[in-house]
């Protein structure tokens, strides 16, 4: 190519966008009157600058539902309440029946998953299994356990207080991960990086091999050189360069190996499993929460504050979703500290919401505590509010409460 | 009860996804050009959102919030794509990106659009987002170092020289559309 149309074209995008002038403009432009080919990628880049920054793309109804159908497994609340004894009971026969299922080496009964988000075809074959190893009890985070092969090599970095990401280079491991409150594990291994939506789940990466994660319960997603993948209680997956596909069980062997009661949230129920499960006890129903939230909160204003507590320690034992979880405890603490003047256990209460999760709950409990504390110590409330004031996450709100309680630029309690 | 009027003004999963997934197709559309494969990106945007829903500050408007994840999900699929392009041999370097290897010969027909994007779409990542977020979204220099978090200078530097390769890129495709040159669309880079 002419040295001279190099040096031109490095700057005819400027051009076309009207962001060159003067000297180096006008030796463009004369170059372009004696270039037929500069002149040609010119008219094109100018063509197609003006057809992009004019885009507007239609999308259809039908594409946009095709779409979004894939979002469905995304769909559900993001907060849920934790059963208690009920999840132990379920993750246990869960492990139970995987590993049964695992150790009977029936391959045509790997099942599906729940819905699939990209083609799975890469017909690799399995790699032989490692031997087992010796294995290690690592409590990784609080809320991260993991039963290791003795060749395990991994680390924790923790970038956010909900936040946990498990870096994980070589080795075998079984993990149990309690979700909720916002919490979040990303475990990043050869080839995958999969995202723990609160489970057990096992990973194994070995030099050479394919990456295998397998889950015990809950779920997870995966991700593998652009592929997601969703897996759910049994299924298996190697992810390697070439795609992923479902490897030869022989690997599970590993994980009855492993698991011996270590990872168990609680301990484990005196009777069988299947004893519990037979007896269930018997469930209340649940009231809806919204409902009983109104309904509580009329009781208290009619002046039945006893009545209206009751139906808030109903809801709150009922364990509803998070949200309202939160609301109920919220407006319990509320009625403790306002009503019934019991201001240290409403201020406990408060205090614990305000370093939840869900930033609604946290701001209301923040501010809440402030106007608390106007019923010992109108200073300490004012600062309290003047501190807030400074977090645009609620200066708004904080401000018009002091207002209401009449602290704006109130100087008496620096005096 | 504000506190539980609040929360039950939150938009569900499925409303966000209603009420902002058009928006967020047509961004990608414009990111990416028009007739991409945008489906995963979605896909990923979407999860990303539902994911920090529940922690969503409400400091920025919501969809101010998620056109900022739209880009980052978006920089983050066109680093895969480089890497992609990277990993694959040299006879498939030769023709880069996915249109030209079908269309080669056909560039003195194509769409001056559709062009542009190729070209755009064999920029290395860094390249790429910073010359479409400022030549065809026309975000500012100073929008999109803060965005990116790189410096002031660097995304400067990479506009650029962006430019400079999609220019190369265009006259190459000229040339071998006309078959005035040899038939490579651009040189293979590793």
């Amino acid at each position: 190519m002419n040295p001279k149309c190099q040096a031109q074209r490095d700057v005819m995008v400027e051009h076309v966008l009207g962001e060159l002038d003067g000297l180096v403009a006008a030796r463009l432009e004369a170059h372009l009157a004696n270039c037929e080919a500069c002149a040609r990628v010119h008219a094109r880049l100018a063509e197609g600058f003006q057809g992009a920054r004019t885009l507007e793309p239609e999308v259809s109804e039908s594409e946009l539902s095709r779409m979004a159908s894939r979002l469905a497994p995304y769909m559900e609340p993001a907060h849920r309440s934790r059963p208690g004894f009920g999840w132990v009971v379920g993750a246990a026969a869960a492990f139970a029946g995987v590993v049964a299922v695992w150790s009977a080496a029936r391959p045509d009964v790997e099942p599906q998953p729940p819905a699939p988000l990209a083609a799975i075809t890469a017909p690799v074959p399995a790699p032989a299994p490692p031997p087992a190893q010796p294995v290690r009890h690592r409590a990784l985070t609080p809320h991260l356990k993991a039963v290791v092969s003795g060749d395990w090599a991994g680390a924790v970095r923790q970038p956010a207080a909900e936040r946990t990401a498990l870096e994980m280079d070589a080795g075998f491991a079984v993990l149990d991960f309690e979700g909720g409150e916002g919490r979040t594990l990303q475990i990043v291994a050869p080839d995958v990086e999969v995202v723990v939506l609160g489970t057990r789940l096992f990973v194994e990466a070995h030099a050479g091999v394919p990456t295998t994660v397998g889950v015990v319960s809950g779920k997870v997603e995966v991700r593998s050189h652009g592929q997601i993948e969703i897996l759910g209680p049994g299924q298996v997956r190697a992810f390697d360069a070439a795609g992923a596909y479902t490897p030869d069980r022989a690997n599970l062997r590993s994980v009855a190996h492993h698991d011996d009661g270590f990872l168990d949230r609680a301990p484990a129920p005196e009777a069988p499993v299947a004893a519990r499960r037979v007896a269930p006890k018997p469930r209340r129903a649940r009231p809806e929460p919204v409902a009983a939230l109104t309904s509580a909160e009329r009781l208290v204003r009619q002046g039945k504050v006893a009545e209206g507590l009751k139906q808030y320690e109903a809801l709150i034992a009922s364990r509803p979703p998070a949200p309202w979880m939160d609301v109920a405890r919220y407006e319990r603490a509320r009625v403790w500290g306002f009503v019934q003047g019991d201001l240290r256990r409403a201020d406990a209460e408060l205090a614990r919401l305000a370093a939840g999760a869900d930033p609604e709950v946290r701001h209301q409990a923040r501010l809440a505590r402030c106007e608390l504390a106007f019923v010992e110590d109108r200073c300490a409330a004012a600062e309290c509010l003047e501190a807030l004031a400074r977090d645009p996450a609620v200066a708004r709100e904080a401000a018009a409460l002091m207002a209401r309680w009449g602290v704006r630029g109130d100087t008496s309690c620096g005096q | 009860m504000a506190l539980m009027d609040r929360l039950r003004r939150r938009p569900s999963p499925e409303e966000v996804v209603k009420a902002h997934g058009a928006y967020v197709a047509r961004l990608l559309y414009r990111l990416f050009g028009p007739g991409s494969d945008i489906d995963d990106v979605y896909q990923a945007v979407f999860v990303e959102v539902l994911r920090a829903l529940p922690g969503f500050e409400g400091r920025a408007k919501l969809s101010t919030w998620i056109h900022r994840i739209t880009l980052n999900v978006a920089y983050q699929e066109m680093r895969l794509q480089t890497r992609e392009r990277a990993s694959r041999s040299a006879e498939d370097l030769e023709c880069a990106t996915a249109d030209l290897c079908h269309e080669r010969d056909d560039f003195a027909r194509a769409d001056s659009r559709r062009l542009l994007y190729a070209g755009l779409a064999s920029l290395d990542a860094k390249k790429r987002i910073a010359v479409v977020l400022h030549d065809v979204e026309g975000y500012t220099l100073k929008e999109i170092s803060e965005h990116l978090g790189r410096p002031l200078q660097t995304v400067a530097s990479q506009v650029r020289a962006g430019r400079a390769e999609l220019a190369r890129f265009v006259a190459e495709a000229e040339s071998a559309g006309r078959g005035l040159t040899a038939p490579g669309v651009r040189e293979a880079k590793a």
